[in-house]
């Protein structure tokens, strides 16, 4: 790797070294800050509960060391139901998300429309304004959707903010290639998927990023409609989990001595193991976040 | 004040009494109400026993009512996310399959619960309870915290949520004799003009959860006896600040302050405590009080000399744990459970707890205020018959069997032979649940096959099953419990509308100040300036309609006791 | 051969016309309109229970107008002791934010994008947007324990020379650092990917052609890469503006006590208290209603100056 970096530096002569030396410096550190929560959770997880209780501070390494917490977790079936609940959510819930939300900013980005502004002021509105909760619930349930993990996907379908941000994507791309698909016979649908999409893909990635972690993180529609415990996604069972006095988890860890202690690592455990699977999305990802694209190859 | 204690103890002892008479008959429980008059406890304990066999015969209406009833299956709103089956054998450790205590009940009653989830918490609405409320869909059997909805309960059977259940006295004599046995209750959960709303949850002996513990080790290398004064506590913080270079001798979550009287055994000295309490009959507020203003000013001289807490204001749970744990702290206020933890966690080392008793001004004096305001009705987890239950009459009595000698045996006790036996006519739990090798501790066990804890009927000694250590504190910290305590009472809308709109603020700034005054951060001299602001708040408002509520609930007390 | 019937530019005319040439278009936001009406709009009108005494037995429609011509509860939530105070917190520490927490994953989106070490990069990365996923309970446990008089904050502090015994949590001047430090530590790894993907999207050919013109590291990120960034910040900040009054009750209840109230006590924390105590959900929905009204009024506002300044704008 140090051959190829320095291969790179070379070919480039603008780039001096000192810059690159500085700033790697300064992000080393930032990355340090960034990981200390997720190593503290990992270390709180690993601790013996018993002597964790002794414990404050800064935590540099386990106190003691036992795997009881995850041994724990990976006989809790309400975890595994969860995690079954929430990823038909994600991979239903993103394909609505997906679609509506490129329908949406695709609509807005195109000129000459005589509804575009009354459209736009009518989204824009409900990004201030909604009935609050019991209106919403009523609503919702109205429609037939109460107790039916659906209540979780549709009043979710897009998100105004995403929208308006993908807007912001689609915005950048030159008028020009749209006209000439116009010319050669395409509708809106070929120019949508065939090169605002494709164009964009940094920026349908970031939707695809950002749906999925705020379907993997929500629970509060969850904990408003849904009424079945084996209905229940990952994050509502985390939260009853990490009720105070939670008998969903006093019943996991009440056949262990001294249990009570068992409390902290076995949450921490927990959270370590429900979000491993999301964190590891993005490395998937970040490929796309990476150099530019060649519009120009696109035009011919 | 003593005589309430006194006398709802002896309740209790009656009706284990009677129960140990009566419960080779399965079938008396309901015929009783006829019976048994309200008659001072003392003769009725004794007349229990014969009156029940005889009244069986002689009064029982004529449809022979017995449990179990024809199966039939309640919605409920339990624990917050709900769908939890009750039944499922797996939800139960294989050693209690056939007694777990939901099934007993069933066997019992025939009536199954569904829990739908919903559940409001002991002392205020949750967002699940308030939407069930707006939709109209309510389960059949409603627990809620029926004191604290908008109006009381009276307002709940006007609005049509709930059933009035006197209108089905037939189907409640148990739960009818146990509020006539005990007027102080049913003052509380009566509604003014008589009506019955829900069945109630209530503490036959209430227990303290949390308290005052120090270090024994310590105190034994110190040479220094146990401090009952709060000179001598002061001494004692001192001599383990200097001995142990501890950095917070004295640590507790402030919260405790204003929760529960859970900081009372440091108050007590001042007879006074932050939540309003009882003084020769009249409401107080503790900020309102001289005695208070001392308090406060003696903590904030211990702040100052270290101590107290330097981070006091923003100590969470585990960190005040961890403190007590790891010999940075030696005095602290803390709950059995947190105490357990530390002693688990220094096992071997000598290290060692001891609880102490609320803390007084002159050495010999009797401490007034217990560790913590715990009351037997405390107006949580009361369960309502809903107006939309398809069967209000067998609603009425599966509640009602919760209050029988029978449901309350079984509900605190398990199954007689199985998990308790009675000897001498006192309950004792057999080693399939004092010493369950399945199990970590009795209670964990007991829980499996007993439901005695936040759920409507009476529980009766939650510390059966505690080990002995527990026992030890629960005992020093239970003394002179509730003889200040302003009762759960029933508000009408007027006194509730005037507390709900000023208390929340004078509350905040109270708790803001008085904080400040203890950190420093405020000069504790401009006390006046607090307690005008608070009267600026209408604090005197709230304390008219507790005190007007508090008369009212006097007053029907003497009545119902006629 | 309907046009014809019609006067040229009438309105049906030109609607007509416009529904031709887009059918398509309007098919395609046909499923978006459709799901803004059913889930925003059908329920918009319990905002009604702002004005009202909600009784939820009585429904939102039949439930008693509030006092004083409906505006009671409004009147309630202004008339409070605290209300001038709750304000000025909640101002500011939107403000602060704007200021400080909104231009961190910029910077940080430009440092990524500029370094060349790439493994570097990419550890970073995906390091810094992991605090994301740790839930606030941890994160602002993490917060009390660096703030205690004994914690790191006073260690580091103690490291520079500086002797503090500051339990910084009891501290009213310190709260709102601490807020946005905060903020900052949690968010601006997530929300440069963001700007990343924006940048990613910038053509490889003017950096090309700026190469060609000689111009140098410094010059292509001012002209080529944050030009190309700049009408995302400015929509993003403008949204941002549009939060003012939001201030969530989530992490300031984590990281408050009452002995910085002064500072820490902001709308949604005081709202939230006082719905702890009594359910009061037409209070509540007031409030939201008024905060609502401020940020719609403050991001016109904003969008107004947007589309003057830079031709960038939300509507």
């Amino acid at each position: 790797m140090a051959t190829k970096t320095k291969n790179n530096l070379k070919n480039n002569k603008w780039v001096p070294w000192i810059p690159d030396v500085i700033m790697a410096a300064i992000l080393l550190v930032i990355g340090i800050i960034m990981v200390y929560p997720v190593l503290y959770e990992v270390f709180v997880s690993l601790s013996d509960s018993v002597q964790f209780v002794r414990q404050r501070g800064i935590m540099l390494r386990p106190a003691g060391f036992s795997t009881l917490a995850y041994k724990i977790v990976w006989g809790a079936k309400p975890i595994w139901t969860g995690f079954r609940n929430t990823l038909f959510i994600e991979a239903v819930g993103l394909v609505i998300n997906l679609t509506l939300t490129s329908f949406g900013a695709y609509f807005l980005t195109r000129k000459n429309v005589l509804w575009k502004k009354p459209v736009n002021i009518l989204i824009i509105i409900t990004m201030y304004f909604s009935g609050g909760l019991i209106p919403t619930y009523l609503t919702v349930t109205g429609y037939g959707l109460g107790n039916s993990i659906w209540a979780l996907i549709l009043p979710a379908a897009m998100s105004t903010y995403n929208m308006i941000l993908l807007r912001s994507y689609f915005s950048t791309i030159p008028d020009s290639l749209a006209e000439s698909v116009m010319m050669d016979g395409g509708g809106h649908f070929t120019i949508l998927f065939k090169i605002f999409i494709p164009l964009a893909k940094p920026g349908m990635m970031v939707m695809l990023l950002y749906y999925a972690v705020s379907h993997w993180n929500s629970w509060f529609s969850a904990y408003i409609y849904l009424r079945d415990v084996d209905k229940a996604p990952l994050q509502l069972v985390l939260k009853n989990m990490f009720e105070e006095e939670s008998s969903e988890l006093l019943k996991l860890i009440n056949k262990y001595d001294n249990f009570d202690s068992l409390q902290e690592t076995v949450r921490a455990a927990m959270m370590v193991v429900s979000t491993l699977p999301i964190v590891c999305l993005y490395p998937f990802l970040q490929k796309y976040f990476e150099g530019g694209i060649m519009i120009g190859s696109l035009k011919e | 004040m003593k005589k309430k204690l006194i006398s709802l103890l002896l309740a209790g002892g009656m009706i284990l009494s009677m129960a140990a008479c009566g419960n080779s008959d399965q079938e008396v429980s309901q015929s009783q109400t006829g019976g048994s008059e309200s008659s001072a406890t003392g003769s009725s304990e004794a007349a229990g026993g014969s009156e029940t066999a005889g009244s069986s015969e002689a009064s029982a209406p004529a449809d022979d009512f017995t449990y179990p009833m024809e199966p039939v299956t309640f919605t409920f709103n339990g624990s917050g996310s709900g769908g939890t089956d009750y039944y499922d054998d797996n939800e139960h450790p294989a050693w209690a399959k056939d007694i777990y205590i939901h099934k007993v009940m069933r066997d019992k009653t025939g009536v199954s619960l569904t829990d739908i989830g919903g559940a409001a918490s002991s002392t205020t609405m949750s967002e699940q309870f308030l939407l069930m409320l707006a939709s109209g869909e309510l389960p059949d059997i409603i627990n809620a915290p029926w004191n604290a909805y908008t109006g009381g309960a009276a307002a709940a059977i006007e609005e049509g949520y709930i059933v009035d259940m006197m209108e089905y006295k037939d189907c409640i004599p148990n739960l009818l004799k146990y509020l006539d046995e005990n007027p102080e209750i049913a003052a509380q959960v009566l509604t003014p003009d008589g009506k019955l709303g829900f069945a109630p949850f209530i503490k036959a002996k209430p227990i303290p959860e949390m308290g005052l513990v120090i270090r024994k080790d310590w105190l034994d290398e110190l040479n220094m006896e146990a401090p009952t004064t709060i000179d001598e506590m002061h001494d004692v913080l001192v001599a383990f600040k200097e001995k142990y270079n501890c950095k917070s001798p004295l640590t507790f979550e402030a919260r405790w302050l204003f929760q529960q009287g859970s900081a009372n055994p440091l108050s007590s000295p001042w007879n006074t405590t932050y939540q309003e309490y009882i003084l020769d009959g009249k409401v107080q507020f503790g900020p309102l009080t001289e005695e208070y203003r001392e308090f406060i000013a003696t903590l904030a001289q211990w702040y100052k000399e270290g101590l107290l807490d330097p981070d006091f204001a923003s100590v969470d749970k585990s960190t005040v744990q961890a403190k007590f744990s790891n010999g940075e702290a030696g005095v602290s206020i803390q709950q059995s459970s947190n105490i357990q933890n530390c002693l688990d966690a220094n096992e071997g080392t000598g290290y060692e707890v001891l609880a102490l008793e609320s803390l007084v001004m002159n050495k010999g004096d009797e401490p007034e205020f217990a560790q913590q305001s715990i009351q037997h009705y405390d107006g949580g987890m009361c369960y309502a018959v809903s107006t939309t239950c398809p069967d209000i009459e067998a609603a009425c009595r599966y509640l009602d069997w919760r209050f029988s000698e029978e449901g309350l045996m079984t509900m605190n006790f398990g199954i007689e032979g199985v998990t308790y036996e009675v000897v001498n006519g006192e309950v004792q739990l057999t080693d399939l649940v004092l010493h369950n090798e399945e199990t970590p501790n009795a209670n964990s066990a007991r829980d499996e096959i007993a439901q005695n804890r936040n759920r409507a009927g009476v529980s009766l000694d939650i510390s059966l099953a505690y080990t002995d250590q527990q026992k030890e504190w629960i005992d020093v910290w239970t003394a002179h419990m509730d003889e200040y305590v302003l009762p759960t009472v029933p508000y009408t809308a007027e006194q509730q509308d005037a507390i709900g709109k000023n208390w929340g603020n004078v509350d905040d700034y109270c708790q803001e100040m008085i904080l400040k005054y203890i950190v420093g951060s405020s000069d504790i001299s401009e006390w006046d300036s607090l307690v005008n602001t608070i009267k600026g708040m209408e604090i005197d408002k709230v304390l008219a309609a507790k005190q007007e509520a508090y008369d009212d609930y006097l007053q029907r007390v003497e009545e119902l006791k006629k | 051969m309907k046009e014809k019937n019609l006067q040229p530019k009438s309105r049906k005319y030109i609607m007509a016309k416009d529904f031709r040439r887009n059918r398509m278009l309007y098919l395609m936001v046909l499923p978006v309109v459709a799901f803004y009406i059913l889930f925003s709009y059908v329920p918009m009108s319990g905002i009604v229970i702002a004005f009202k005494d909600y009784k939820p037995m009585l429904g939102m429609w039949r439930s008693p107008w509030a006092d004083n011509g409906g505006l009671g509860n409004f009147m309630e939530f202004f008339a409070n002791p605290f209300f001038g105070r709750i304000l000025k917190n909640t101002l500011l520490i939107s403000l602060y934010s704007i200021i400080f927490s909104f231009p961190a994953p910029v910077i940080l989106a430009l440092l990524l994008n500029e370094i060349r070490f790439k493994k570097c990069r990419r550890v970073v990365q995906t390091v810094s947007y992991m605090p994301h996923f740790i839930s606030l309970v941890v994160v602002c446990g993490m917060v009390r324990q660096f703030c205690l008089s004994d914690g790191l904050f006073n260690n580091l502090f103690q490291l520079l020379g500086m002797n503090s015994g500051n339990s910084w949590l009891q501290i009213p001047e310190a709260f709102r650092t601490i807020y946005v430090g905060t903020d900052i530590w949690q968010a601006m790894g997530w929300n440069s990917i963001i700007y990343l993907a924006a940048i990613a999207g910038v053509d490889h050919q003017l950096y090309e052609a700026a190469e060609i013109d000689g111009a140098g590291r410094w010059k292509k990120l001012l002209h080529i890469t944050f030009p190309t960034i700049r009408p995302t910040i400015i929509l993003l900040l403008i949204m941002q503006v549009g939060k003012t009054m939001n201030v969530g009750y989530e992490k300031i209840l984590l990281l408050y006590n009452s002995t910085i109230y002064e500072t820490a006590d902001v709308i949604s924390t005081y709202t939230y208290r006082k719905g702890l105590l009594d359910f009061d959900y037409s209070y509540s929905t007031a409030v939201n209603l008024f905060n609502s009204v401020i940020n719609f009024a403050l991001v016109i506002i904003a969008n107004k100056i947007s589309s003057k300044v830079s031709e960038t704008s939300l509507f």
